[in-house]
Protein backbone atom coordinates (compact mmCIF):
# COMPACT_ATOMS: atom_id res chain seq x y z
CA UNK A 1 0.00 0.00 0.00
CA UNK A 2 1.45 3.42 -1.05
CA UNK A 3 1.62 4.74 2.10
CA UNK A 4 -1.50 4.69 4.48
CA UNK A 5 -3.90 5.23 1.36
CA UNK A 6 -6.36 2.57 0.71
CA UNK A 7 -7.11 4.38 -2.48
CA UNK A 8 -4.77 6.13 -4.71
CA UNK A 9 -5.75 7.37 -8.67
CA UNK A 10 -3.12 9.28 -10.24
CA UNK A 11 -3.51 11.02 -13.12
CA UNK A 12 -6.79 8.98 -14.43
CA UNK A 13 -8.33 9.60 -18.06
CA UNK A 14 -11.63 8.58 -18.84
CA UNK A 15 -13.48 9.58 -21.67
CA UNK A 16 -16.68 8.68 -23.85
CA UNK A 17 -16.17 9.21 -27.16
CA UNK A 18 -15.22 12.81 -27.68
CA UNK A 19 -16.74 13.72 -24.36
CA UNK A 20 -13.27 13.92 -21.36
CA UNK A 21 -15.51 13.00 -18.28
CA UNK A 22 -12.11 12.58 -16.09
CA UNK A 23 -9.08 14.54 -16.82
CA UNK A 24 -6.08 14.24 -14.73
CA UNK A 25 -8.23 12.99 -11.75
CA UNK A 26 -5.69 12.26 -8.43
CA UNK A 27 -7.01 11.27 -5.31
CA UNK A 28 -5.61 9.59 -2.36
CA UNK A 29 -7.87 8.09 0.24
CA UNK A 30 -6.06 7.74 3.84
CA UNK A 31 -6.68 4.15 5.70
CA UNK A 32 -9.64 4.39 8.28
CA UNK A 33 -10.71 7.54 6.74
CA UNK A 34 -14.61 8.24 5.93
CA UNK A 35 -14.19 9.71 2.68
CA UNK A 36 -16.78 11.39 0.72
CA UNK A 37 -16.44 11.76 -2.94
CA UNK A 38 -18.47 15.11 -3.25
CA UNK A 39 -19.38 16.84 -7.22
CA UNK A 40 -22.71 17.63 -9.67
CA UNK A 41 -24.10 15.61 -11.25
CA UNK A 42 -22.11 15.02 -14.34
CA UNK A 43 -18.96 16.09 -12.99
CA UNK A 44 -18.01 12.23 -12.93
CA UNK A 45 -18.20 10.95 -9.46
CA UNK A 46 -20.19 7.57 -10.32
CA UNK A 47 -17.10 7.11 -13.45
CA UNK A 48 -14.87 7.57 -10.80
CA UNK A 49 -16.68 4.53 -8.83
CA UNK A 50 -16.86 2.11 -11.29
CA UNK A 51 -13.36 2.09 -12.35
CA UNK A 52 -12.20 2.23 -8.45
CA UNK A 53 -14.65 -1.46 -9.01
CA UNK A 54 -13.58 -2.42 -12.54
CA UNK A 55 -16.63 -1.87 -13.50
CA UNK A 56 -15.10 0.21 -16.41
CA UNK A 57 -11.24 0.33 -17.23
CA UNK A 58 -9.61 3.86 -17.75
CA UNK A 59 -8.13 5.25 -20.92
CA UNK A 60 -4.95 6.24 -18.87
CA UNK A 61 -3.38 6.81 -15.60
CA UNK A 62 -3.07 4.50 -12.38
CA UNK A 63 -5.61 3.22 -10.30
CA UNK A 64 -4.82 1.33 -6.98
CA UNK A 65 -6.73 -0.65 -4.27
CA UNK A 66 -5.82 -1.49 -1.21
CA UNK A 67 -2.32 -1.59 -2.87
CA UNK A 68 -2.65 -3.45 -6.01
CA UNK A 69 -3.71 -2.18 -9.46
CA UNK A 70 -7.40 -2.57 -10.44
CA UNK A 71 -6.48 -3.86 -13.70
CA UNK A 72 -4.48 -6.70 -12.56
CA UNK A 73 -5.88 -7.84 -9.20
CA UNK A 74 -9.78 -6.84 -9.84
CA UNK A 75 -10.99 -10.07 -7.71
CA UNK A 76 -8.45 -10.38 -4.99
CA UNK A 77 -9.07 -6.71 -4.76
CA UNK A 78 -12.59 -7.05 -4.76
CA UNK A 79 -12.68 -10.11 -2.21
CA UNK A 80 -11.85 -7.27 0.20
CA UNK A 81 -14.33 -4.37 -0.55
CA UNK A 82 -18.19 -4.13 -0.40
CA UNK A 83 -19.98 -1.66 -3.01
CA UNK A 84 -23.06 -0.04 -3.68
CA UNK A 85 -22.97 1.34 -7.01
CA UNK A 86 -25.41 3.50 -8.32
CA UNK A 87 -29.24 2.90 -6.89
CA UNK A 88 -29.37 -0.78 -4.80
CA UNK A 89 -29.12 -3.10 -7.59
CA UNK A 90 -31.50 -5.88 -6.23
CA UNK A 91 -33.28 -9.00 -7.88
CA UNK A 92 -36.84 -7.97 -6.53
CA UNK A 93 -38.46 -11.94 -6.48
CA UNK A 94 -35.92 -13.35 -4.17
CA UNK A 95 -36.08 -12.87 -0.31
CA UNK A 96 -33.46 -10.96 1.97
CA UNK A 97 -31.96 -14.36 3.11
CA UNK A 98 -31.36 -15.59 -0.63
CA UNK A 99 -30.29 -11.99 -2.07
CA UNK A 100 -27.81 -11.92 0.41
CA UNK A 101 -26.80 -15.64 -0.41
CA UNK A 102 -25.33 -14.14 -3.52
CA UNK A 103 -22.65 -12.81 -1.97
CA UNK A 104 -22.42 -15.12 0.66
CA UNK A 105 -21.43 -17.54 -1.80
CA UNK A 106 -19.01 -15.96 -4.04
CA UNK A 107 -17.23 -14.59 -1.25
CA UNK A 108 -16.90 -18.00 0.06
CA UNK A 109 -18.75 -16.96 3.65
CA UNK A 110 -19.99 -19.01 5.92
CA UNK A 111 -24.41 -18.80 6.27
CA UNK A 112 -24.71 -17.57 9.41
CA UNK A 113 -22.82 -14.09 8.14
CA UNK A 114 -26.67 -13.65 6.46
CA UNK A 115 -28.06 -13.34 10.04
CA UNK A 116 -25.64 -11.60 11.53
CA UNK A 117 -25.49 -9.13 8.81
CA UNK A 118 -29.21 -8.36 8.78
CA UNK A 119 -29.11 -7.63 12.36
CA UNK A 120 -26.55 -5.06 12.12
CA UNK A 121 -28.68 -3.16 9.71
CA UNK A 122 -31.79 -3.79 11.13
CA UNK A 123 -33.55 -5.97 8.91
CA UNK A 124 -33.94 -9.37 10.45
CA UNK A 125 -37.92 -9.50 10.50
CA UNK A 126 -37.83 -9.60 6.71
CA UNK A 127 -35.42 -12.30 6.24
CA UNK A 128 -37.88 -13.93 4.43
CA UNK A 129 -39.68 -11.01 2.77
CA UNK A 130 -39.14 -10.89 -0.64
CA UNK A 131 -37.53 -7.63 -1.66
CA UNK A 132 -40.29 -6.21 -4.29
CA UNK A 133 -42.29 -5.92 -1.19
CA UNK A 134 -39.48 -3.77 0.81
CA UNK A 135 -39.97 -0.09 1.18
CA UNK A 136 -37.15 2.71 -0.52
CA UNK A 137 -35.16 2.58 3.05
CA UNK A 138 -35.53 -1.58 3.16
CA UNK A 139 -33.61 -1.78 -0.37
CA UNK A 140 -30.82 0.89 0.53
CA UNK A 141 -29.83 -1.04 3.77
CA UNK A 142 -30.14 -4.12 2.23
CA UNK A 143 -27.42 -2.85 -0.17
CA UNK A 144 -25.53 -2.09 2.43
CA UNK A 145 -25.55 -5.68 4.15
CA UNK A 146 -24.65 -6.79 1.14
CA UNK A 147 -21.99 -4.45 0.82
CA UNK A 148 -21.10 -5.10 4.43
CA UNK A 149 -20.85 -9.25 4.00
CA UNK A 150 -17.20 -10.59 5.45
CA UNK A 151 -16.29 -7.36 6.90
CA UNK A 152 -14.61 -5.85 3.97
CA UNK A 153 -11.68 -3.76 4.58
CA UNK A 154 -12.75 -0.83 2.36
CA UNK A 155 -16.93 0.03 1.72
CA UNK A 156 -17.32 1.55 -1.96
CA UNK A 157 -20.88 3.61 -1.47
CA UNK A 158 -22.80 5.62 -4.13
CA UNK A 159 -25.38 7.74 -2.66
CA UNK A 160 -26.01 5.19 0.88
CA UNK A 161 -28.54 7.22 2.56
CA UNK A 162 -30.40 7.98 -0.57
CA UNK A 163 -34.12 7.53 -0.30
CA UNK A 164 -33.87 6.75 3.51
CA UNK A 165 -36.31 8.61 5.97
CA UNK A 166 -34.89 10.71 8.83
CA UNK A 167 -34.73 8.08 11.08
CA UNK A 168 -32.86 5.38 8.74
CA UNK A 169 -30.57 8.26 7.74
CA UNK A 170 -29.60 8.74 10.68
CA UNK A 171 -29.08 4.83 11.81
CA UNK A 172 -27.01 4.13 8.70
CA UNK A 173 -25.02 7.26 9.44
CA UNK A 174 -24.19 6.36 12.91
CA UNK A 175 -23.45 2.63 11.36
CA UNK A 176 -21.56 4.30 8.56
CA UNK A 177 -19.03 6.59 10.90
CA UNK A 178 -18.30 3.44 13.38
CA UNK A 179 -17.40 1.13 10.87
CA UNK A 180 -13.64 2.58 10.50
CA UNK A 181 -13.91 1.62 14.75
CA UNK A 182 -15.84 -1.37 14.65
CA UNK A 183 -14.60 -2.69 11.00
CA UNK A 184 -11.57 -1.52 10.96
CA UNK A 185 -12.06 -0.75 7.32
CA UNK A 186 -12.67 2.81 5.53
CA UNK A 187 -15.26 4.43 3.46
CA UNK A 188 -15.66 5.99 0.32
CA UNK A 189 -18.92 7.79 -0.34
CA UNK A 190 -20.48 9.54 -2.87
CA UNK A 191 -23.84 11.81 -1.62
CA UNK A 192 -25.16 14.52 -2.76
CA UNK A 193 -26.65 15.47 1.00
CA UNK A 194 -24.12 17.62 2.19
CA UNK A 195 -25.36 17.95 5.52
CA UNK A 196 -25.48 14.01 6.33
CA UNK A 197 -21.65 14.26 4.87
CA UNK A 198 -20.59 16.65 6.90
CA UNK A 199 -22.10 14.50 10.07
CA UNK A 200 -19.99 11.70 9.02
CA UNK A 201 -17.24 12.33 6.95
CA UNK A 202 -13.50 12.89 8.16
CA UNK A 203 -12.52 13.92 4.69
CA UNK A 204 -13.98 14.83 1.19
CA UNK A 205 -12.76 15.57 -1.96
CA UNK A 206 -14.13 17.87 -4.45
CA UNK A 207 -14.75 16.96 -7.96
CA UNK A 208 -14.98 19.21 -10.59
CA UNK A 209 -14.81 19.15 -14.79
CA UNK A 210 -13.53 15.59 -14.27
CA UNK A 211 -10.93 16.62 -11.82
CA UNK A 212 -10.06 17.19 -7.74
CA UNK A 213 -10.55 20.62 -7.15
CA UNK A 214 -10.14 20.11 -3.46
CA UNK A 215 -9.47 17.34 -1.49
CA UNK A 216 -8.86 17.67 2.42
CA UNK A 217 -10.18 16.86 5.77
CA UNK A 218 -12.78 18.13 7.44
CA UNK A 219 -11.02 19.32 10.48
CA UNK A 220 -8.54 21.19 8.40
CA UNK A 221 -11.61 22.69 6.40
CA UNK A 222 -13.22 23.95 9.69
CA UNK A 223 -10.05 25.40 10.74
CA UNK A 224 -9.29 27.32 7.29
CA UNK A 225 -13.15 28.25 6.99
CA UNK A 226 -13.44 31.85 8.60
CA UNK A 227 -16.47 32.37 9.31
CA UNK A 228 -18.41 35.89 10.35
CA UNK A 229 -18.97 36.84 13.72
CA UNK A 230 -22.92 39.06 14.49
CA UNK A 231 -22.69 41.71 17.25
CA UNK A 232 -25.32 44.23 18.67
CA UNK A 233 -23.89 46.65 19.97
CA UNK A 234 -25.46 50.49 21.74
CA UNK A 235 -22.95 51.66 18.76
CA UNK A 236 -22.70 50.00 15.77
CA UNK A 237 -20.61 53.19 13.97
CA UNK A 238 -18.19 53.32 17.19
CA UNK A 239 -18.05 49.90 17.27
CA UNK A 240 -17.26 49.43 13.84
CA UNK A 241 -14.60 52.34 13.95
CA UNK A 242 -12.69 50.68 17.06
CA UNK A 243 -12.34 46.98 15.04
CA UNK A 244 -11.83 48.85 11.91
CA UNK A 245 -8.82 50.38 13.71
CA UNK A 246 -7.46 46.59 14.65
CA UNK A 247 -7.65 45.51 11.16
CA UNK A 248 -11.09 43.31 10.87
CA UNK A 249 -13.21 43.86 8.04
CA UNK A 250 -16.69 44.81 9.58
CA UNK A 251 -20.27 45.49 7.91
CA UNK A 252 -22.68 48.31 9.71
CA UNK A 253 -25.79 46.57 9.23
CA UNK A 254 -27.85 49.19 11.08
CA UNK A 255 -27.08 51.63 14.02
CA UNK A 256 -26.71 48.62 16.56
CA UNK A 257 -26.01 45.91 14.52
CA UNK A 258 -22.78 44.82 12.52
CA UNK A 259 -20.85 42.02 11.36
CA UNK A 260 -16.89 41.55 11.63
CA UNK A 261 -15.97 38.75 8.42
CA UNK A 262 -13.39 36.71 7.64
CA UNK A 263 -12.09 35.77 11.21
CA UNK A 264 -12.12 32.43 13.05
CA UNK A 265 -14.09 31.25 16.00
CA UNK A 266 -10.80 31.43 17.40
CA UNK A 267 -11.16 35.39 17.76
CA UNK A 268 -14.18 36.20 18.43
CA UNK A 269 -13.10 36.15 22.57
CA UNK A 270 -10.82 38.92 21.60
CA UNK A 271 -13.14 41.09 19.67
CA UNK A 272 -15.94 41.07 22.54
CA UNK A 273 -13.49 41.92 25.40
CA UNK A 274 -12.00 44.67 23.01
CA UNK A 275 -15.47 46.25 22.53
CA UNK A 276 -16.46 46.08 26.07
CA UNK A 277 -13.23 47.58 27.00
CA UNK A 278 -13.39 50.85 25.04
CA UNK A 279 -16.86 51.18 26.87
CA UNK A 280 -19.63 50.11 24.45
CA UNK A 281 -22.67 47.75 25.58
CA UNK A 282 -22.56 44.41 24.26
CA UNK A 283 -26.11 42.84 23.80
CA UNK A 284 -25.45 39.86 21.19
CA UNK A 285 -22.09 38.13 20.16
CA UNK A 286 -23.18 35.12 17.29
CA UNK A 287 -20.24 33.79 15.25
CA UNK A 288 -21.69 31.65 12.82
CA UNK A 289 -19.37 29.00 11.08
CA UNK A 290 -20.15 28.47 7.11
CA UNK A 291 -21.65 24.98 6.60
CA UNK A 292 -20.04 22.41 4.16
CA UNK A 293 -22.60 23.05 2.08
CA UNK A 294 -21.20 26.64 1.77
CA UNK A 295 -17.79 25.74 1.54
CA UNK A 296 -18.86 23.47 -1.08
CA UNK A 297 -21.17 26.13 -2.95
CA UNK A 298 -18.13 28.67 -2.38
CA UNK A 299 -15.58 26.25 -3.49
CA UNK A 300 -18.01 25.29 -6.76
CA UNK A 301 -18.02 29.22 -7.76
CA UNK A 302 -13.95 29.55 -7.48
CA UNK A 303 -13.13 26.35 -9.17
CA UNK A 304 -15.34 28.29 -11.97
CA UNK A 305 -12.52 30.47 -12.91
CA UNK A 306 -10.27 27.71 -12.59
CA UNK B 1 -16.19 -20.62 -9.45
CA UNK B 2 -18.27 -21.91 -12.47
CA UNK B 3 -20.00 -24.12 -9.93
CA UNK B 4 -20.86 -21.77 -7.55
CA UNK B 5 -21.61 -19.44 -10.01
CA UNK B 6 -24.20 -21.86 -11.48
CA UNK B 7 -25.79 -22.00 -8.43
CA UNK B 8 -26.40 -18.65 -7.71
CA UNK B 9 -27.82 -18.25 -11.35
CA UNK B 10 -30.03 -21.40 -10.47
CA UNK B 11 -31.04 -19.41 -7.18
CA UNK B 12 -31.93 -16.12 -9.27
CA UNK B 13 -34.22 -17.94 -11.51
CA UNK B 14 -36.72 -18.69 -8.30
CA UNK B 15 -39.77 -17.46 -9.28
CA UNK B 16 -38.86 -15.84 -12.42
CA UNK B 17 -40.83 -15.90 -15.37
CA UNK B 18 -37.84 -17.93 -17.22
CA UNK B 19 -38.84 -20.83 -15.17
CA UNK B 20 -41.90 -20.21 -15.75
CA UNK B 21 -41.59 -20.64 -19.37
CA UNK B 22 -39.62 -23.88 -19.39
CA UNK B 23 -42.80 -25.62 -18.83
CA UNK B 24 -45.50 -23.04 -20.45
CA UNK B 25 -43.35 -23.27 -23.92
CA UNK B 26 -43.28 -27.35 -24.28
CA UNK B 27 -46.97 -27.94 -22.84
CA UNK B 28 -48.25 -25.55 -25.54
CA UNK B 29 -47.02 -27.48 -27.78
CA UNK B 30 -47.90 -30.57 -25.93
CA UNK B 31 -51.78 -29.40 -25.77
CA UNK B 32 -51.56 -28.61 -29.72
CA UNK B 33 -50.67 -31.97 -30.16
CA UNK B 34 -52.89 -33.84 -28.38
CA UNK B 35 -55.30 -31.69 -29.57
CA UNK B 36 -54.82 -32.25 -32.67
CA UNK B 37 -54.72 -36.34 -31.97
CA UNK B 38 -58.48 -35.89 -30.17
CA UNK B 39 -59.03 -33.97 -33.46
CA UNK B 40 -58.14 -37.04 -36.00
CA UNK B 41 -60.06 -39.98 -33.84
CA UNK B 42 -58.28 -42.79 -32.92
CA UNK B 43 -58.60 -45.02 -36.01
CA UNK B 44 -56.49 -42.11 -37.62
CA UNK B 45 -53.48 -43.21 -34.94
CA UNK B 46 -53.96 -46.96 -35.62
CA UNK B 47 -53.44 -46.09 -39.46
CA UNK B 48 -50.57 -44.01 -38.48
CA UNK B 49 -49.40 -45.16 -35.62
CA UNK B 50 -48.12 -43.14 -33.22
CA UNK B 51 -44.93 -42.56 -34.27
CA UNK B 52 -46.16 -39.93 -36.45
CA UNK B 53 -47.50 -37.83 -33.16
CA UNK B 54 -43.93 -38.20 -32.04
CA UNK B 55 -42.21 -37.43 -35.34
CA UNK B 56 -44.66 -34.39 -35.89
CA UNK B 57 -44.10 -33.09 -31.88
CA UNK B 58 -40.73 -32.91 -32.64
CA UNK B 59 -40.32 -31.30 -35.75
CA UNK B 60 -43.04 -28.73 -34.43
CA UNK B 61 -40.57 -28.43 -31.40
CA UNK B 62 -37.35 -28.02 -33.36
CA UNK B 63 -38.75 -25.87 -36.40
CA UNK B 64 -40.36 -23.02 -34.41
CA UNK B 65 -41.11 -23.44 -30.45
CA UNK B 66 -37.74 -24.60 -29.34
CA UNK B 67 -35.83 -21.48 -31.33
CA UNK B 68 -38.02 -19.22 -29.82
CA UNK B 69 -37.93 -20.74 -26.62
CA UNK B 70 -34.08 -20.36 -26.61
CA UNK B 71 -34.13 -16.37 -27.47
CA UNK B 72 -36.47 -16.23 -24.84
CA UNK B 73 -34.82 -17.81 -22.12
CA UNK B 74 -31.64 -16.19 -22.63
CA UNK B 75 -33.54 -13.14 -22.69
CA UNK B 76 -35.30 -13.58 -19.45
CA UNK B 77 -31.86 -14.76 -18.00
CA UNK B 78 -29.87 -11.77 -19.06
CA UNK B 79 -32.72 -9.16 -18.81
CA UNK B 80 -33.21 -9.85 -15.23
CA UNK B 81 -29.92 -8.67 -14.88
CA UNK B 82 -30.52 -5.46 -17.73
CA UNK B 83 -33.31 -4.41 -15.81
CA UNK B 84 -32.10 -4.43 -12.17
CA UNK B 85 -29.63 -3.45 -12.69
CA UNK B 86 -27.85 -6.17 -11.10
CA UNK B 87 -24.73 -6.62 -13.51
CA UNK B 88 -22.78 -3.89 -11.25
CA UNK B 89 -23.84 -6.24 -8.33
CA UNK B 90 -22.17 -9.09 -9.84
CA UNK B 91 -19.63 -7.53 -11.28
CA UNK B 92 -18.36 -5.86 -8.38
CA UNK B 93 -17.95 -9.65 -6.41
CA UNK B 94 -14.90 -11.56 -7.00
CA UNK B 95 -15.72 -12.88 -10.21
CA UNK B 96 -14.76 -12.51 -13.59
CA UNK B 97 -16.87 -11.35 -16.35
CA UNK B 98 -16.02 -14.46 -18.72
CA UNK B 99 -17.23 -16.98 -15.95
CA UNK B 100 -20.73 -14.64 -14.85
CA UNK B 101 -21.25 -15.26 -18.94
CA UNK B 102 -20.04 -19.38 -19.01
CA UNK B 103 -22.40 -19.87 -15.88
CA UNK B 104 -25.33 -17.76 -17.47
CA UNK B 105 -25.17 -19.79 -20.72
CA UNK B 106 -25.07 -23.15 -18.55
CA UNK B 107 -28.02 -21.95 -17.10
CA UNK B 108 -29.60 -21.01 -19.79
CA UNK B 109 -28.82 -24.74 -21.03
CA UNK B 110 -30.15 -26.48 -18.05
CA UNK B 111 -33.43 -24.35 -18.99
CA UNK B 112 -33.19 -26.07 -22.50
CA UNK B 113 -33.10 -29.68 -21.12
CA UNK B 114 -35.67 -28.77 -19.01
CA UNK B 115 -37.86 -28.25 -21.27
CA UNK B 116 -37.20 -31.01 -23.73
CA UNK B 117 -37.98 -33.06 -20.83
CA UNK B 118 -41.13 -31.27 -20.31
CA UNK B 119 -41.58 -31.78 -24.03
CA UNK B 120 -41.48 -35.79 -24.17
CA UNK B 121 -43.02 -36.36 -20.13
CA UNK B 122 -45.98 -34.07 -21.40
CA UNK B 123 -46.09 -36.11 -24.18
CA UNK B 124 -46.34 -39.32 -22.75
CA UNK B 125 -49.24 -38.22 -20.17
CA UNK B 126 -50.71 -36.91 -23.17
CA UNK B 127 -50.69 -40.12 -25.08
CA UNK B 128 -51.39 -42.05 -22.28
CA UNK B 129 -54.49 -40.06 -21.23
CA UNK B 130 -55.47 -40.87 -24.60
CA UNK B 131 -55.28 -44.74 -24.09
CA UNK B 132 -57.32 -44.44 -21.47
CA UNK B 133 -60.00 -42.93 -23.83
CA UNK B 134 -59.87 -45.92 -26.49
CA UNK B 135 -56.85 -44.85 -28.45
CA UNK B 136 -54.42 -47.60 -29.65
CA UNK B 137 -51.74 -48.97 -27.53
CA UNK B 138 -49.22 -50.45 -29.22
CA UNK B 139 -46.00 -49.22 -29.81
CA UNK B 140 -47.26 -45.81 -28.10
CA UNK B 141 -43.82 -45.30 -26.59
CA UNK B 142 -41.46 -46.41 -29.17
CA UNK B 143 -39.68 -43.37 -29.60
CA UNK B 144 -35.96 -42.37 -29.28
CA UNK B 145 -36.49 -40.14 -26.47
CA UNK B 146 -32.86 -40.01 -25.07
CA UNK B 147 -31.35 -39.90 -28.68
CA UNK B 148 -33.23 -37.13 -29.61
CA UNK B 149 -32.88 -35.08 -26.29
CA UNK B 150 -28.93 -35.73 -26.55
CA UNK B 151 -29.21 -34.74 -30.45
CA UNK B 152 -31.12 -31.37 -29.85
CA UNK B 153 -28.76 -30.43 -26.57
CA UNK B 154 -25.86 -30.55 -28.95
CA UNK B 155 -26.92 -28.62 -32.00
CA UNK B 156 -28.63 -25.90 -30.03
CA UNK B 157 -25.22 -24.43 -28.31
CA UNK B 158 -24.40 -22.60 -31.65
CA UNK B 159 -27.79 -20.45 -30.76
CA UNK B 160 -27.63 -20.52 -27.70
CA UNK B 161 -24.54 -18.91 -28.02
CA UNK B 162 -25.34 -16.32 -30.55
CA UNK B 163 -28.70 -15.56 -28.13
CA UNK B 164 -26.53 -15.98 -24.78
CA UNK B 165 -24.09 -12.94 -26.47
CA UNK B 166 -27.06 -10.79 -28.50
CA UNK B 167 -28.64 -10.80 -24.86
CA UNK B 168 -26.20 -9.92 -23.21
CA UNK B 169 -24.36 -7.25 -25.26
CA UNK B 170 -28.08 -5.31 -25.86
CA UNK B 171 -30.40 -4.15 -22.71
CA UNK B 172 -33.08 -3.99 -24.64
CA UNK B 173 -35.49 -7.43 -25.24
CA UNK B 174 -36.34 -6.15 -29.03
CA UNK B 175 -32.32 -7.02 -30.51
CA UNK B 176 -32.46 -10.91 -28.87
CA UNK B 177 -36.18 -11.41 -29.83
CA UNK B 178 -35.52 -10.68 -33.33
CA UNK B 179 -32.65 -12.33 -33.74
CA UNK B 180 -34.72 -14.98 -32.38
CA UNK B 181 -37.91 -14.60 -34.36
CA UNK B 182 -35.47 -14.21 -37.87
CA UNK B 183 -33.89 -17.35 -37.37
CA UNK B 184 -36.52 -19.45 -36.67
CA UNK B 185 -38.56 -18.25 -39.94
CA UNK B 186 -35.57 -19.20 -41.93
CA UNK B 187 -35.35 -22.86 -40.74
CA UNK B 188 -37.97 -23.99 -43.25
CA UNK B 189 -36.39 -22.37 -46.36
CA UNK B 190 -32.79 -22.57 -45.36
CA UNK B 191 -33.76 -25.97 -43.95
CA UNK B 192 -34.64 -27.98 -47.03
CA UNK B 193 -31.82 -26.55 -49.21
CA UNK B 194 -27.95 -27.18 -49.56
CA UNK B 195 -26.88 -24.15 -47.29
CA UNK B 196 -28.17 -25.31 -44.07
CA UNK B 197 -24.58 -25.98 -43.23
CA UNK B 198 -23.94 -22.17 -42.89
CA UNK B 199 -27.53 -22.00 -40.75
CA UNK B 200 -27.10 -22.99 -37.33
CA UNK B 201 -30.83 -22.35 -36.65
CA UNK B 202 -31.17 -25.88 -38.84
CA UNK B 203 -28.91 -27.65 -36.76
CA UNK B 204 -31.50 -29.27 -34.49
CA UNK B 205 -33.60 -30.03 -37.45
CA UNK B 206 -31.19 -31.81 -39.30
CA UNK B 207 -29.67 -33.78 -35.90
CA UNK B 208 -33.07 -35.24 -35.71
CA UNK B 209 -34.78 -35.56 -39.21
CA UNK B 210 -31.75 -34.77 -41.08
CA UNK B 211 -32.22 -37.73 -44.10
CA UNK B 212 -29.49 -39.41 -44.04
CA UNK B 213 -27.43 -39.99 -41.09
CA UNK B 214 -24.58 -38.52 -43.20
CA UNK B 215 -26.43 -35.72 -42.54
CA UNK B 216 -27.24 -36.11 -38.99
CA UNK B 217 -23.37 -36.57 -37.70
CA UNK B 218 -22.92 -33.49 -39.21
CA UNK B 219 -25.19 -31.74 -37.99
CA UNK B 220 -24.05 -32.71 -35.19
CA UNK B 221 -20.51 -32.09 -35.61
CA UNK B 222 -21.24 -28.57 -37.12
CA UNK B 223 -23.10 -28.21 -34.04
CA UNK B 224 -20.69 -28.68 -31.44
CA UNK B 225 -17.26 -27.26 -33.51
CA UNK B 226 -19.30 -23.72 -33.98
CA UNK B 227 -20.35 -23.92 -29.97
CA UNK B 228 -16.91 -24.05 -29.28
CA UNK B 229 -15.76 -21.31 -31.40
CA UNK B 230 -18.32 -19.14 -30.64
CA UNK B 231 -18.26 -19.46 -26.97
CA UNK B 232 -14.55 -18.89 -26.82
CA UNK B 233 -14.70 -15.40 -29.12
CA UNK B 234 -18.34 -14.42 -27.23
CA UNK B 235 -16.81 -14.78 -23.75
CA UNK B 236 -13.54 -13.56 -24.98
CA UNK B 237 -14.94 -10.30 -26.57
CA UNK B 238 -17.76 -9.23 -23.96
CA UNK B 239 -15.48 -9.72 -21.09
CA UNK B 240 -13.17 -7.14 -22.42
CA UNK B 241 -15.79 -4.83 -22.63
CA UNK B 242 -17.07 -2.19 -19.53
CA UNK B 243 -20.01 -3.45 -17.65
CA UNK B 244 -23.22 -4.00 -19.52
CA UNK B 245 -25.19 -1.48 -17.77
Amino acid sequence: MTGTNVIRLHNVNKSFGQQRVLKQLNLNVPEHSVYAFLGNNGEGKSTTIRLLTGLMRADEGQIEVLGLDVTKNKQKILQQVGTIVDSPALYPQLTANEFLRIGCVLKGLAKTEIARILDTVGLTKATNQKIKTFSLGMKQRLALAHALLGTPKLLILDEPTNGLDPQGMLEIRELIKALPQTNNCTVFLSSHLLDEVEKMATHVALLKHGSVVVESSIAQITQNNSGTLRLEVCNASKAAQTLSAMGYQVTEHSPTALAVNDISGKGTDKINASLINSGLRLFQSVYHQPSLEEWFLNATNQSKAI
Amino acid sequence: MIVKLIQIELLKTRRSLALLMMFICPLLVVLLMVMLAVNSGASAVETRGWTALWTTTNALWCHFMLPLYIALVTTLLNGTEHHNGTWRLMLTLPISTWQLYIAKAAVAWFFIAGANLVLFIGLIVGIAILMLFGYPTEAAFNYPVVEQIAKVLVTCLPILIIQQAISWRFSHIVAPLAVGVIGTMGIVTIGSSKYWLYYPWTYMLMSNMGGDIANQWLALKLGSLLAVVLLGLSAWGLGRRDCPA
